[in-house]
Parts: structure tokens; C-alpha cells; sequence
């Protein structure tokens, strides 16, 4: 197929993050005649590699950049630009396209397409309001932030740590967050860590940079987490990092903790390593764009060894203080400081305040507080795509827009918003457990199976098990977190509390919860040993009557993995 | 009145016991009466360690009272002695333990003539056709050795992963139906399975009842996007090496020529779909249980007459998913053989990576059997056993006319495995059949999780709904030891005679879903 004729169809998908670049794999794949376009601001693309399958629906993986010339398909062509407008009516899109330095053209170029999907992702939160202008009184809020979410960001913090902060405060309290506190704070060699115990001793590593963890909630990591598997994990985190005094013991009572964690990291501290490791990893890549729009793809879930090579380099560890319960009220421009470590500094520092009036003095404030989907699908005209209450593209359950044009213009990963599918056709305790949350793995199911629908391949029905029960893997301080359909009680509002029951088990590094309505298990979560996931997974498929049971589900002694075998 | 008495007339654990008695040093009898309405009797093969184990598991249970939904083994195997239509004994393998209705390790055998005998799903249990294939190779333990890790990698490298995967395995939901109603056929016409495969398979990789039209379309929903796929768990490949030869004879017919002889081992069965199929029936016999006054001890016991719409579709649907299962066996046999083929860069044929044989060890079969000295037409659950039958059956491949049939068991993941050969003690006792593995996949390495009955209201912080949480106390400390030995039960059922030793393979790497 290596020259699609006239009559192939163009499918064109805008945006190369991991859902644009599924779907136009998937598309290219199952259509060899026809011609496949992605419009990519970004000079590299997400791939999703090594994946691992935990359960049957539940899968993690790596997502690596890789350049252009990696998609393997004939009839797949990849654009560098932006696209400014799209005109529905007539199936264009205007894309002004970059040139080979990353430079934006004077001129647009207009795309045809017969179908179009969009991948556009989603922008990262600020951690201020942007209006509020006493929020921001000296105007440091772009200067002193950066917004962890996309790989452009991840550079961009990545150079700033390595400028020698000292202190840095992270807002936000999801899953960036904990992998940002994850990789900042704890060794991932745990080898390395046990030999640096002895060197330790005599007292904290005064040098080590802070981390201050800013959760809006009484508990770290909200997101995922009720306030039980928070305390299994808090104290995870606590008993690895012990032999350098520990992590936040302020969980979740919201105590402050600022103990260093940090004790130097083995070997590459007495290596000279290479700052700007660009040139040395297998993902190499050049950086873009800088500072101004963020249209890059989402950092994916590698994103943290990214900034883990720099930290090795620098030697050490930040030691973590967690303030629960907190939020930023106010950044400031730190007043004039003697000493001489300020004079390394370009930037800063800065002051971060918060609600109880706490004043932090820091380097780099770091946003993870969520996305917002709307900024990135502007150019899309919202009479003829209607958008959900996010702000996204609103789609249905095949991930086909909602307005007109329906039958040719798909949106998918995060700039979609979901809502008809959340909790399927019926609501409460009769609830289909799958909810939208944006996550990696959301993103490459929705990209593969908007190209399936686009290509007849598959309906509302026909593929779409993976709208069936809500699935998410993750590590966290080196525990493996697998979470599976109504986990914390999603979509189950209307259901009486009476009729709800849950089961815990905390173990010796592990931590399991089932969650079940009138016997019929409904989520689940599991840290650390999660053997069984694939057991839950099936009984809350099965929905089968399990009231009998009771705890004794989750006795150890009982192989319930072997029983429903 | 006796002081030994429990309240509410509960018998204590010498008054169960009276109930049992020993036959043979490897077999015991439960008798009519240790539980209500019991049509035949029990039997159950174990050695010594493992008797300890059945019996530690029944004094907890007396000493517990009925707390929980987990009834130990034995009492499992007398509920499944009072079904309508059951045959002779209700039999538990030395690997028998607790499961959903029938214990795992149990099988029951129902007269077909018989117009009130019953099908039940739990008899032959969620994972419908999980069972064991094992290929053979002509390499050495040496010629893997340095490379096991990078070997074991690739093996499943190319395994389609759920929606959106790349599989080499295209399947769409034209080709599953064309799977569940074809089984192996279905393989081997797109080019997964070699011919001989089927030889070496039961029933030739394809139930012949199977009806596509009788499995729900949320059952196929759940098994379109896992067709070839290893599955979790429980389920795994592994590479392993012949570590001893009991039976020089048996050996050879199987091509397992010497020690240190590389073998691929896959052990996995019909995942999602079938537990959908085995709930669909369960929900639909529950009905017809009402409606024709089956009565059993256990709900998890849910039947229906086998002649009944629900009898016959749950037998059409189960045959479908057994096929899914041997889709998914040959489908990863066509990715060993790949792997395989890269690797030492000669083809599969060069490398005889032949099929030696697949077991299913969640099966119900119709079959032929001499009860009392007659010719009967029986429906065979084997939950967690496997078929064995003797030299000369008719229904075993030519190869093995001489052996008996081979029969393929895992241990524990990790541990060693057993291949063994059916026997006319086996035939006559057993209907024909033995052990499955190990009697738990777990040992019990999660003794110091802890476990707490209490409840207490506590609100999910996101939700701050309301909910009743039961959380840490309890320890389970007085539990016993109930991890069963892979060797222990291969070496009962030689012992006992249901079935010979013929090979000992050694696991040198290991493959997990």
C-alpha cells in the first residue's frame, strides 16, 4: 500500500499524546489502503511500550518519546503544527505547520479530511486563579510555577531543580503529585538505600533540598485514595525511609513533618555526571518550544525518570514535609536575602502563602492540581461541538462528538468528556463501574477504540468491554496500587449507606479493600500485593451474591483466587 | 446432654469424625449421614500429611461454628454426594480444597438415564477448560541456559493485550463465534495449530455440542478482547527440564528422551468468558430450581436436570468456552513456537516442538463407565481433575494406546511438575481420573495479614458517604497449615494407584499473564 489511491479515505487525528498516536496507529493498521494523517505540535511522540497486564482489562505500561520516523505504518503521515480552526461544514482544518527548527510559519495550510479525531489532551491547572491579582501581587506566578503535566513541563522542571533549588512547594494531591513526591524522595534503589543507612547516621543531611507537599486534603493522595489506603501508604512511605528519619508521620492528621528523608544516593554522587543528560539517554530529544503554550503531549507515566537522572546527579534526595489540609493563597517575590547561595539564582526566590498565613520561602512552586481540558480545543466552534461540564468535548459512548457532526468528527483521551458513559445507562447501585478519570491508561483505550469505531470495526457494544469497569494501575513509593471499578464509592450516591459494605485487610505490605452493595462487590483497591486483582476483577463482572462470605473475603488463609477458579 | 455436645445440635469434631473411616492407607470413606440427605457416599484419597491437613481443616470449621461462607472440603464433597443423579461415590482428589459449590479436587459422575440427574456449574467450576498443554523440544538445559531470561521475554512478547493491541492474533467478533463453535479446528484453519496438535489433545480441541448461539453477549463481550491471552493469577508459562523419568517406556512415547530435555509448559483456560458463562447458569439454574423442587444442601450448589433448557444450554455454552480455552492454549503454543523458532533460528519442526498433551481440569463430559458391573452413560464433572484414562481406551490418541494417557500437572508456579499416566485402578475407582496440581496456590506467606470481624461506621473521606467498614484485629493465628505439596498428592495418587509417574520437570523460568 505504499500509494493509497484516490478514492482512500483521509482520516486525519490532531494531536500526538498517547491517545492521538493509539488511534492513528489503530487506524492505520486496520485501514492499509487508506491514508492516515497526525497533526503533531510536538517533534516527538508518546509510544506505549512494555505492557504489562495485570489483570485481563488492566494493563500498565511505559510511554516513551520516540521520533517521527518510528510509526511504522506507509500510510501514515505525520504534520508538524498547530491547527488554528476547523470548519466542520466543509471537513477542513486550518494547520499553521512548524518548520524543521520549530519555528511556526507566516502561512496556514488547509487539511481535508473524512474523518477527524480529536486528541488534543488537556492544559494543566494553575495553582492560582489567573484573575485574582492579589493572588499574584509582584506577577511571579508564570516565573515562579511550573505545571507538571506535559513533556515540555517536565523538561522545564527537570532544569529548574537542576539550577539548585533548595526548597520547593508542589500543590496538588493526585497522581502527578505522588509521583513527583515518589521520585524526589525516595530512592528507587532500595539496595542503595539499605548501604547509605550507615553514612547517614549522626544526624540529617542539613544540605538536602525540601520538598513542602501542599495537599488540599486531609489525606495524601485524594485522588485515589480514602483515608485508610492513605495511612497503609503513609506509612509505607515512612517505614522505607526510615533509616534517614522518615517521611510524613503529619498523615493524615496533617501534623507538618519536616524530617529529611534524603541521604546521598550511592555511587553517582562521587561520579561526575552530566548535567544535561540530552544527548545520553536512548530518549533523546530536542527541546521545542519553551515557556509559552504548552501543546505538548502528556508527560506519560515514565515522566519521572526523567527528572530521576538529574536528581542522581545532584546526589541527593529532598527531604518531604507534608502539610495536609493546606492550600496557596497568595505567591510573592521574596524580599531582598543576603547570603551567598542566591547569588547561582536567575529566578526567585519566591514565597508561597498559605491559607493559615504559613509563609514558605521557595524556588520553583510546582502545579499538579489537574487539567482543564477546554484551553486545548478552542479552535474547535462549540455550536457545532458541544462541550461537557469540564469543558470538554462532550462525545458519546462510542467516542463520537454530540453535536452535527457525529458521524465524522470523533474527540478521545483527555480533551473528551465522557459523561454519558459514566455509570452507564442506569444510575446507583445499578451503575456499569466505570467513571472517567484522566489517566494514561484512559487515554490509549479511548485512542484504540475511537479507531475502531471509526472504522466499523466496533459500536457502543461490539469492543467496548473496557467502558465495563473502571481500571487503574499505578506505583506509589514502590508499592504496586491496582484500583478496580466503584473503589471509593463513585456513582453510588443514591444508594443507602445501609446497603453498603467494606471489607479491609492490612497486611504486611499490603493493603486490600473490596467495597460491596448488598453483597454484589463493587471496587476494590489493592497496594502492594495485588495477586487477586484479577479474582476481584472477575467477581465485579460476575456480580454475583457474595454476602455470605463476609470478611472472611479477604481472609489470607482462604485462596479466593483458587475458589471461584 | 453430653458435655461434649455443641449448642444448637452441633456434633463436635470426634462425633464428625465418626462419620469418616479409613479403607486403604492412601483412601477414606465419609458415610451417609455426615451431612443430610446424601445419596452415595464420599471417598477421598490422601497420605498421611495430607490427611492431617483435610481433618485440621474440619476441626476448625467445628471449632469456628459456621462463620464465614467457606465450608472445608470434605463437607463440600458430602453436599455434592446428595445430588439428584450422582453415581457410585462422590470422589476428592489428595489435592482437594474448599471451592465455589464443589470443592476443587472433586469429581462427580451422574447417570444420564437417569431423568432427574443434574448438571452443575460449580462442578466444573468458573475457569471452564483450564488445563495444562506442555510441548516438547529436542533442546538441552544447556542450550537455554545462558539465554532463559531473554527466551522467557519473548515468549509472550507478541501476546495480544485487551483492545488495541497489535496481537498476531487478530480476532474480531466474526472470528470468536467461528472459535467457540470450532475450538482447535478453528486454530488450526488459521494457521495457529499444526494437525497433529489435535491428536494430542482431549476430545481433539473442540466440543462438538458446542452452540455459540447458547453463550451471552456479555460473556463474548468479555472474551473478545482476551482470545489468546495467558491470564492472571493462577495461570502462567514456564520453561522447564526434565529432572527425573519414573517410567522410561511412557517416557518415550511422549519424545521425553533424557534428563535436562527442554519443555514449555502452559497452563490457562477460558478466563473472562467463562466465568460469565458459569454465572449466566448459575443465575438461570437458580430459577429452574424453584420451578422443578431441586433441593440441595448449599446454594453455591445451583443445578438443573441435564435433559432441562437450562441443563442443555449451560452444557452448549460450557463447550463453547472449553473451546475459547484450547483457542487460547494453541494460540500460545504458536507463540512459543515462534519465540522458540527466533531464538535458535531453526523452525518449530526442527526444534520437534510437538504437543505432547493438553488436560482440561474443569470439564464436564459425557462418557461411558462400568458401574456395578454395567455399562453406564455418565455426565463426568472433574473440578480440579483430570482426566486419566488407561492403556487401551478407546478415546486416547494412537501414541499412547500403550501408557495411558498422559496427564499434565502443574505445581505452584515455580515449583516442580509432574506428568503422569492414567491407569485400569484409576478407570475402575476414579472414573477415570486423578489430581490436578497443587492444592493451594498459596502457602501461606500472608500468615501475618491480619483480619478483624468487627464493624464500625466509617466514612470514605472522598465520598463522605456513609459506610460500614470492617478493619484490622483478629488474627487468624490458630490457622493450620494447609499449603499441599505438589509431591505429596502426585505420589498419593501413585500410591493409590489412580494414576503412574512417568516424568518430573524442573521449572528454569517462569512466564506470569
Amino acid at each position: 500500500m505504499d500509494s493509497p489511491d484516490e478514492d482512500a479515505w483521509h482520516r486525519v487525528v490532531v494531536g500526538a499524546g498517547v491517545a492521538g498516536v493509539c488511534c492513528a496507529e489503530e487506524l492505520a493498521r486496520l485501514r492499509p489502503s487508506d491514508r492516515v494523517t497526525l497533526v503533531a505540535a510536538d517533534d516527538a511522540l508518546k509510544a506505549v511500550t512494555n505492557v504489562e497486564r495485570v489483570t485481563r482489562n488492566l494493563e500498565t505500561f511505559d510511554v516513551q518519546n520516540r521520533p517521527h520516523s518510528a510509526l511504522a505504518y506507509p500510510n501514515l503521515a505525520v504534520v508538524r503544527g498547530v491547527v488554528e480552526a476547523c470548519d466542520p461544514g466543509e471537513s477542513t482544518l486550518v494547520v499553521r505547520p512548524f518548520d524543521s527548527n520549530s519555528t511556526a510559519a507566516n502561512t496556514t495550510e488547509t487539511i481535508a479530511y473524512d474523518q477527524l479525531c480529536v486528541c488534543v489532551g488537556a492544559e494543566p491547572r494553575r495553582a492560582l486563579d489567573p484573575c485574582d491579582r492579589s493572588a499574584d501581587p509582584h506577577g511571579v506566578y508564570d516565573e515562579a510555577a511550573v505545571a507538571v503535566r506535559d513533556t515540555e513541563s517536565v523538561e522545564d522542571l527537570r532544569e529548574r531543580l537542576g539550577e539548585g533549588a533548595r526548597t520547593v512547594v508542589l500543590v496538588g494531591n493526585g497522581g502527578i503529585a505522588m509521583e513527583l513526591v515518589q521520585a524526589l524522595c525516595w530512592d528507587e534503589e532500595p539496595g542503595a538505600e539499605g548501604g547509605a543507612e550507615g553514612g547517614a547516621e549522626g544526624g540529617a543531611d542539613d544540605d538536602a533540598p525540601t520538598l513542602v507537599w501542599l495537599c488540599r486534603h486531609p489525606a495524601i493522595g485524594d485522588a485515589f485514595f480514602d483515608r485508610d489506603a492513605a495511612e497503609f501508604l503513609a506509612d509505607a512511605v515512612r517505614s522505607r525511609t526510615t533509616a534517614a528519619g522518615g517521611v510524613p508521620s503529619g498523615v493524615p492528621s496533617g501534623v507538618p513533618s519536616g524530617v529529611p528523608s534524603g541521604v546521598p544516593s550511592g555511587s553517582s554522587s562521587t561520579t561526575t555526571t552530566n548535567d544535561d543528560d540530552a544527548n545520553d539517554g536512548e530518549h533523546k530529544r530536542r527541546r521545542v518550544r519553551r515557556g509559552t503554550g504548552s501543546r505538548g503531549g502528556a508527560a506519560g507515566p515514565d515522566w519521572t525518570r526523567r527528572l530521576h537522572r538529574n536528581q542522581s546527579s545532584k546526589g541527593r534526595r529532598f527531604r518531604l514535609r507534608v502539610r495536609t489540609d493546606a492550600s496557596l493563597t497568595r505567591v510573592e517575590r521574596a524580599g531582598p536575602r543576603g547570603g551567598a547561595d542566591d547569588s547561582n539564582r536567575t529566578r526567585g526566590p519566591y514565597v508561597a502563602v498559605l491559607g493559615d498565613g504559613e509563609r514558605i520561602e521557595m524556588d520553583v512552586l510546582v502545579s499538579a492540581v489537574g487539567v482543564d481540558p477546554a484551553p486545548r480545543v478552542r479552535w474547535l466552534p462549540e455550536g457545532s461541538f458541544p462541550r461537557g461540564a469540564d469543558g470538554g468535548v462532550a462525545v458519546d459512548r462510542a467516542f463520537r462528538t454530540m453535536g452535527p457532526h457525529g458521524h465524522d468528527v470523533y474527540a478521545a483521551g483527555d480533551c473528551a468528556s465522557c459523561e454519558l458513559r459514566e455509570g452507564g445507562r442506569s444510575g446507583g447501585a445499578a451503575a456499569v463501574p466505570w467513571f472517567q478519570m484522566r489517566l494514561w491508561s484512559q487515554a490509549r483505550t479511548s485512542g484504540t477504540f475511537v479507531a475502531r469505531v471509526m472504522c466499523g470495526e466496533c459500536d457502543d457494544d461490539a469492543w467496548g468491554f473496557n467502558y465495563e469497569l473502571f481500571v487503574h494501575s499505578t506505583s506509589f513509593f514502590g508499592a504496586r496500587c491496582v484500583f478496580l471499578g466503584l473503589y471509593n464509592g463513585q456513582l453510588l450516591d443514591d444508594v443507602d449507606e445501609k446497603d453498603v459494605t467494606t471489607y479491609s485487610r492490612r497486611g504486611d505490605g499490603s493493603f486490600a479493600r473490596v467495597l460491596l452493595v448488598r453483597g454484589v462487590m463493587r471496587g476494590a483497591v489493592l497496594i502492594g500485593d495485588v495477586e487477586s486483582a484479577e479474582t476481584f476483577e472477575n467477581l465485579i463482572l460476575d456480580g454475583i451474591d457474595l454476602s455470605r462470605f463476609g470478611p472472611t473475603l479477604l481472609d489470607p488463609e482462604v485462596d479466593i483466587d483458587d475458589y471461584f477458579d | 446432654m453430653g458435655v461434649m455436645d455443641l449448642p444448637g445440635g452441633r456434633r463436635t469434631y470426634a462425633q464428625e469424625m465418626e462419620f469418616l473411616e479409613r479403607v486403604t492407607p492412601t483412601q477414606w470413606r465419609v458415610r451417609e449421614g455426615f451431612v443430610p440427605n446424601m445419596r452415595v457416599p464420599g471417598v477421598f484419597y490422601v497420605n498421611k500429611h495430607l490427611e492431617t491437613l483435610m481433618f485440621d481443616e474440619l476441626r476448625q470449621h467445628v471449632d469456628r461454628g459456621d462463620v464465614g461462607g467457606f465450608l472445608p472440603a470434605v463437607k463440600q464433597l458430602a453436599n455434592v454426594a446428595c445430588l439428584p443423579g450422582i453415581v457410585s461415590k462422590s470422589i476428592a482428589l489428595p489435592d482437594v480444597h474448599s471451592g465455589y459449590g464443589f470443592a476443587i479436587g472433586n469429581v462427580a459422575a451422574f447417570d444420564m438415564s437417569d431423568p432427574n440427574a443434574v448438571v452443575s456449574p460449580g462442578g466444573v467450576g468458573f475457569d471452564i477448560n483450564c488445563g495444562v498443554r506442555v510441548v516438547r523440544t529436542n533442546l538441552h538445559e544447556r542450550d537455554v541456559t545462558d539465554i532463559k531470561e531473554k527466551l522467557a521475554q519473548s515468549l509472550f512478547d507478541h501476546i495480544p493485550v485487551g483492545v488495541g493491541s497489535q496481537g498476531i492474533i487478530p480476532t474480531s467478533p466474526a472470528g470468536l463465534e467461528a472459535a467457540l463453535e470450532m475450538g482447535m479446528d478453528w486454530s488450526l484453519r488459521e494457521g495457529y495449530a499444526w494437525a497433529e496438535d489435535k491428536e494430542h489433545c482431549e476430545e481433539y480441541g473442540r466440543m462438538l455440542n458446542a452452540d455459540p448461539n447458547k453463550v451471552s453477549a456479555r460473556a463474548k463481550k468479555r472474551g473478545l478482547p482476551q482470545m489468546g491471552t495467558l491470564g492472571a493469577g493462577n495461570h502462567y508459562a514456564e520453561i522447564q527440564v526434565v529432572d527425573e523419568i519414573f517410567d522410561k517406556h511412557a517416557a518415550d512415547k511422549m519424545g521425553i528422551e533424557r534428563l535436562g530435555q527442554v519443555m514449555v509448559m502452559i497452563h490457562s483456560g477460558s478466563r473472562g468468558l467463562g466465568h460469565q458463562v458459569a454465572t449466566d447458569a448459575l443465575t438461570e439454574m437458580e430459577r429452574a430450581m424453584a420451578r422443578d423442587g431441586i433441593l440441595v444442601n448449599d446454594r453455591q450448589l445451583a443445578c438443573a436436570k441435564i435433559s432441562s433448557p437450562e441443563g442443555q444450554n449451560y452444557l452448549s455454552a460450557m463447550s463453547c468456552a472449553a473451546n475459547y480455552a484450547w483457542v487460547n492454549r494453541s494460540s500460545m503454543t504458536f507463540l512459543c513456537r515462534q519465540a522458540f523458532a527466533k531464538m535458535f533460528d531453526q523452525t518449530p519442526d526442527d526444534l520437534d516442538m510437538h504437543v505432547v498433551y493438553d488436560v482440561s481440569h474443569n470439564i464436564a463430559k459425557i462418557e461411558e463407565h462400568v458401574v456395578d458391573g454395567e455399562l453406564k452413560t455418565l455426565l463426568v464433572h472433574r473440578k480440579g481433575s483430570t482426566r486419566a484414562f488407561p492403556p487401551h481406551h478407546p478415546l486416547i490418541p494412537v501414541d499412547y494406546q500403550y501408557t495411558g494417557q498422559p496427564v499434565l500437572i502443574g505445581g505452584t508456579m515455580g515449583t516442580c511438575s509432574y506428568i503422569l499416566t492414567g491407569t485400569e485402578k484409576g478407570m475402575e475407582e476414579t472414573f477415570g481420573s486423578t489430581c490436578h496440581g497443587a492444592g493451594r496456590a498459596r502457602s501461606r506467606n500472608n500468615s501475618r495479614n491480619k483480619l478483624d470481624y468487627t464493624e464500625v461506621l466509617e466514612k470514605l473521606k472522598t465520598k463522605g458517604i456513609a459506610i460500614r467498614v470492617a478493619s484490622p484485629k483478629l488474627v487468624m493465628e490458630e490457622a493450620p497449615e494447609s499449603y499441599k505439596d505438589v509431591t505429596e498428592v502426585v505420589n498419593t495418587c501413585h500410591d493409590a494407584g489412580i494414576s503412574k509417574k512417568a516424568v518430573k520437570l524442573r521449572p528454569i523460568a517462569v512466564v506470569k499473564g
